[in-house]
């Protein structure tokens, strides 16, 4: 009895060492109060890494992973300007052909060898032939290395959003000797403020990031360490932050009443543009999208504002635009132009011709929570909406594949250019049936050719008033793209990216 | 036992047959689900070109039927290929979650069995008391509440209320023995509830069985101790639906680790599987398949070999 009695004693005293040290553990993770040295910044993310190679690397989520090892040669700042980074100077020429950037004398990769101009060359050429998401970026640039700080790209014609790709993914620089490799696909060697600590990193658990102590601008970077933690659900982001094991999460509008709860410090940016792509504006598959009249009457029946209280809970801002509302694209007027209006939506289905509407089949997404209220607005007006279910996986290859003369769809918005990019072209993903139009056309390159920044200005406005009046597509509203953090740390929401770049970290100043 | 040879070599011929057939038809539906592949890792301003060379890189531009077949000719010779997204090699990856996932099931059904032979001998031993009437309590209450739903219960109680515990990750062994354990108390609690839930009850009922039978009687009229009649013949003759009952426990484990690892952010094979599934990444989803199906049809050939071994009575044909 007595040697049970010890047993039980030994065994409730184990218990209680694992409980304290699990207490112990609990207590190291949670971060310190704001004002306080802070030393390690950990972050969760939605996605695990894919690779670190730089031809591969993504915007989106995955810049957690590797804004830790890669620096710019630009950089875009939370007010959307671009600047200087790894290269101290860029320049266009006149013709905006012709991009000059001037490296800094002092780059060095992790290695401790020099990063020059010969370098970043071979990075470029690596990232136009690859694979990667982000290939197009430098597609058709001309890449020469008149000496080892210069790198003149030259172009067919101007980019006005080369700059911004330079900030992203096609502007890093790995050692060359480890492009395409395994190795450096797992632990490049880079030029950023950190590098991978390979014995505390784990796929699909955790990175850890030790500071890179040849990098120039340590000051920038305040945390001694930073950790990325890769957590596919939201519900277990949150609950990571709300037991202080990490300190940055992205959210969505079903957990911002929480995490504003928590006190966490919640920071949102219009990004993404939701609504209906009408990509059949030649009415090769359903005849009455070719009439403007049609697709207008298709914005004037869809209740936006509804839309944006039922299904994004109000974070977002109303539009009718292609083009992000804060970027210098936008037009304010242009919001209302298709104000909730059914009447107006079967006098003009009417004007067309379409008194008794059509019918039209919408692919349908188990993440698509507005099919059932477009169904039956568009419904309401005479446009009788028969859905097909789509495979969540599938959903964006198979819309592009031209099945569909419309579909709803979230698509990143942020440098207009880039939206011009994926949505006018005939060469553009979103441009579906490759529609042509001549006016358009023109006023997109009137855009692309400014040469001042007002002119530049002026041509997308007259873009975004064209689109909107031809309603070539159908927006609900830009939803806001929501991003939380502990009250220590504090941070800027990157102006074209769904959670920020680590530069944009920083300890929370004391109250 | 001489026929435990034969039964042995059959199990696994059967087993290779099953592992044949699941692949084929797994391979067949996720195929079908997921189109357009290339287009979907080389993102949205891919060219028609880079697609074309893309597919024929990935092979997917062959027949459904030659694919499969390249896929289990370098299967059965270890190699499952890599990951279309990640580049990863597939069993490599696999491996690596395989051991998350293990920890997790091994320690649940390590607590299951001890659990459910604790309180189903003490149930069936005290048939009608009060000990037997918590336990149907507990099994109704057990089996009716939803693992995930019991995990963000003891996540909110026990990882943010009362920090006892991690809420989320993985730690592996090798790091910190305490951490590892730590970092599973909640994930474990919450499946065994459920497993331990059912397991309990059938012990119970397998126990209850062997102790009406007259040779117990006979046991019991020469004198042995209950303690002996319990653990040493009511037991051994109650095993075999018991083994039965915690093999399909396991198996239901390994599936329901699926939402226990979202839950808790764990790093196995029920991540890596869903993650693969979303993204439509081919290689990874069948490598994940092909190796709970081994499991599989391993835990059940063990449990017939321990069946048998514990109760040579136990029929091999």
């Amino acid at each position: 009895m007595k040697k049970n009695l010890r047993r039980s004693t030994r065994m409730a005293a184990l218990f209680a060492v694992l409980v304290l040290t699990g207490s112990g553990l609990a207590a190291c993770a949670p971060s310190s109060a704001p004002g306080q040295a802070t030393t390690t910044l950990t972050i969760s993310s939605m996605l695990d890494n894919a690779s670190f190679d730089p031809a591969d690397l993504e915007n989106g989520h995955r810049v957690s992973f590797w804004t830790p090892l890669y620096d710019t040669l630009l950089v875009l700042t939370p007010e959307n300007t671009v600047e200087p980074g790894m290269a101290e100077a860029f320049e266009y020429d006149e013709t905006r052909t012709v991009l000059t950037l001037t490296l800094r004398d002092d780059l060095t990769f992790s290695d401790g060898t020099a990063l020059t101009a010969a370098d970043v060359k071979a990075n470029m050429e690596h990232h136009q032939q690859g694979t990667g998401q982000n290939n197009f970026m430098l597609r058709g640039a001309a890449i020469s290395t008149p000496d080892d700080r210069t790198v003149v790209l030259t172009l067919d014609s101007p980019d006005p959003a080369l700059l911004t790709y330079l900030t992203m993914v096609a502007g890093v620089v790995a050692k060359p000797d480890g492009l395409g490799t395994d190795a450096g696909k797992d632990n490049p060697i880079a030029a950023g403020p950190y590098i991978l600590d390979t014995k505390r990193t784990q796929r699909g658990s955790v990175y850890t990031y030790v500071r890179n102590e040849h990098y120039w601008a340590p000051e920038d970077y305040p945390f001694e360490e930073v950790v990325v933690k890769p957590i596919p659900e939201e519900t277990a982001r949150l609950n990571a932050m709300r037991s202080g094991q990490v300190a940055g999460m992205a959210g969505t509008p079903q957990t911002f009443t929480e995490a504003e709860k928590a006190g966490f410090t919640v920071k949102s940016k219009p990004g993404d543009r939701v609504g209906l792509q009408i990509v059949d504006r030649e009415g090769t598959m359903v005849p009455a999208l070719a009439d403007k009249r049609v697709r207008q009457a298709i914005n004037y029946a869809i209740d936006s504002d509804g839309l944006l209280r039922s299904v994004q809970q109000g974070h977002g801002a109303r539009s009718a635009e292609l083009f992000n509302v804060e970027s210098i694209a936008h037009v304010p007027e242009l919001a209302d132009a298709y104000p909730y209006d059914p009447e107006r939506a079967k006098a003009l289905l009417a004007e067309a011709g379409y008194a008794d509407g059509f019918d039209i089949t919408l692919p349908q997404n188990d993440t698509d929570n507005s099919a059932t209220l477009v169904g039956q607005q568009l419904g309401d007006v005479g446009i009788r909406v028969t859905y097909r279910q789509e495979p969540t996986s599938n959903y964006v290859a198979e819309v592009q594949t031209g099945r569909y003369a419309m579909f709803s769809n979230r698509v990143g918005t942020g440098d207009p250019w880039w939206d011009i990019q994926k949505h006018i072209p005939t060469t553009a993903p979103w441009n579906v049936f490759e529609t042509v139009d001549p006016e358009l056309d023109a006023l997109v390159a009137t855009a692309r050719d400014a040469v001042t920044a007002e002119e530049y200005e002026q041509g997308l406005h007259a873009v975004n008033a064209w689109l909107v009046e031809e309603a070539w597509f159908a927006p609900f509203f830009q939803a806001d793209r929501l991003y939380y953090t502990t009250t220590d740390i504090d941070f800027d929401v990157h102006p074209q990216n769904i959670v920020p770049y680590l530069r944009d970290y920083r300890q929370a100043a004391a109250d | 036992m001489s026929g435990m040879p034969t039964f042995i070599a059959r199990r696994i011929g059967s087993g290779l047959i099953l592992l044949v057939a699941l692949t084929a038809v797994a391979y067949a539906l996720v195929y079908s689900g997921s189109t357009n592949v290339a287009q979907k890792i080389l993102g949205d301003f891919a060219t028609a070109d880079q697609i074309q060379a893309k597919a024929a890189e990935l092979g997917v531009d062959r027949p459904l039927g030659v694919q499969y077949a390249d896929w289990l000719l370098h299967a059965v010779q270890g190699d499952l290929g890599r990951s279309w997204f990640t580049a990863e090699p597939v069993l490599e990856a696999v491996f690596s979650r395989l051991a998350v996932t293990a920890s997790l099931v091994m320690l649940a059904l390590a607590a299951t069995v001890v659990l459910s032979l604790l309180l189903g001998i003490t149930a069936a031993r005290h048939r009608g008391g009060a000990a037997d009437r918590g336990l149907q309590l507990f099994a109704v209450a057990g089996e009716a509440v939803p693992n995930f739903w019991l995990a963000l219960v003891l996540v909110s109680t026990f990882a943010i209320s009362i920090p006892l515990f991690p809420a989320t990750g993985f730690v592996p062994p090798t790091v910190s023995v305490g951490g590892w354990l730590l970092s599973l108390v909640l994930p474990v609690t919450a499946i065994v509830v459920g497993s331990v839930a059912g397991s309990a009850q059938q012990i119970r009922g397998a126990v209850i069985d062997v102790l009406q039978q007259d040779y117990i009687r006979t046991l019991r009229a020469r004198g042995l101790s209950e303690r002996s009649i319990v653990l040493r013949h009511a037991l051994r003759n109650a095993a075999p639906p018991a083994l039965t009952v915690l093999s399909l426990q396991f198996i239901g484990m390994m599936s329901g680790a699926v939402l226990i690892e979202r839950v808790f952010a764990l790093p196995g094979m029920g991540n890596l599987a869903v993650d693969a599934t979303i993204q439509g990444d081919i290689p990874v989803v069948m490598g994940v398949l092909i190796s709970m199906a081994v499991i599989v049809v391993i835990v059940n050939l063990l449990v017939d070999i321990a069946a048998g071994w514990v109760n040579p009575k136990v029929s091999l044909a």
